[in-house]
């Protein structure tokens, strides 16, 4: 078996595979919030649009941080891990709780 | 391994050698580029934001359809929902940042600022908030291009 097929069943593949498709959520989100800023400016719409990606995009690494536990294989990499999910679970319940603001607000509809 | 993604599983061939690979490398820089990117636009919020609330100062001033306070409210909100804003684009920026943080003390300082910026938009929204509960209480204000 080649290194090339070796890495395909690897976990650090599907990590990797799931960092990018995150990241590109994010991106992808970005781009199609500033699609609101044109021909009028709609802010509460730009930023509805970016915090929807940016959540789903936290998902999908969240997902990445769950799996690389399954390679941890000391503390210092576990410690690592449990410092990344804190922060990427802690970002996510802040957005999803902005949002959820937004919905629930008539003063904040978008 | 966890931080660098490298194959290293003892149940490897030690003729493999442990170097990350090409492809790594390269999404890693294709990452930090599109972090440049996020941040340049939010950025060019916070210039276009700054741009806008001095022509809007400028304008009412010369034509005096306004109190310099009544003003300064509009103004502030205006420059919030722009700074919220750029807030957001910064927060993916951060977001995009943890793909490619392998230490401790860049996940650390990532959290640091994370935090700071969740801060900032927490309070800048709370702000938001207040100043629109208090328009709505008042006539609406002369504005300038005035975004919703």
């Amino acid at each position: 078996m080649n290194r090339a097929t070796l890495f395909l069943w690897s976990f650090g593949f599907w990590e990797l595979f799931a960092q990018v498709c995150g990241a590109g959520v994010v991106v992808t989100s970005v781009a199609f919030s500033l699609r609101c800023l044109f021909p009028l400016p709609n802010l509460e719409q730009a930023r509805l649009v970016a915090t929807e990606g940016m959540i789903l995009g936290l998902s999908l690494m969240t997902c990445v941080a769950v799996l690389k536990t399954l390679e941890a294989q000391t503390f210092s990499q576990i410690a690592y891990l449990a410092c990344l999910f804190i922060l990427r679970v802690s970002l996510k319940k802040f957005l999803a709780w902005e949002k959820r603001l937004w919905h629930s607000e008539s003063q904040w509809d978008p | 391994m966890v931080p660098t993604l490298a194959l290293s599983s003892p149940d490897d061939d030690p003729n493999i050698p442990q170097a990350p690979l090409p492809m790594e490398v390269l999404i890693k820089s294709i990452v930090s580029v599109l972090i440049t990117g996020v941040e340049l636009l939010a950025g060019l919020v916070v210039a276009y934001a700054i741009l806008e609330a001095a022509y809007k100062i400028v304008v009412l001033m010369i034509l005096g359809q306004c109190t310099p306070m009544d003003i300064h409210e509009d103004i502030r909100l205006g420059l919030g929902k722009w700074l919220a804003l750029a807030l957001e684009f910064s927060l993916a920026a951060d977001i995009l940042a943890s793909v490619a943080a392998p230490t401790f003390t860049e996940i650390g300082k990532l959290a640091a600022i994370a935090a700071i910026r969740t801060g900032l938009n927490y309070f800048l929204n709370k702000e938001i908030q207040e100043l629109k509960s208090q328009r709505g209480a008042t006539p609406a204000l002369p504005t300038v291009g005035d975004p919703r």
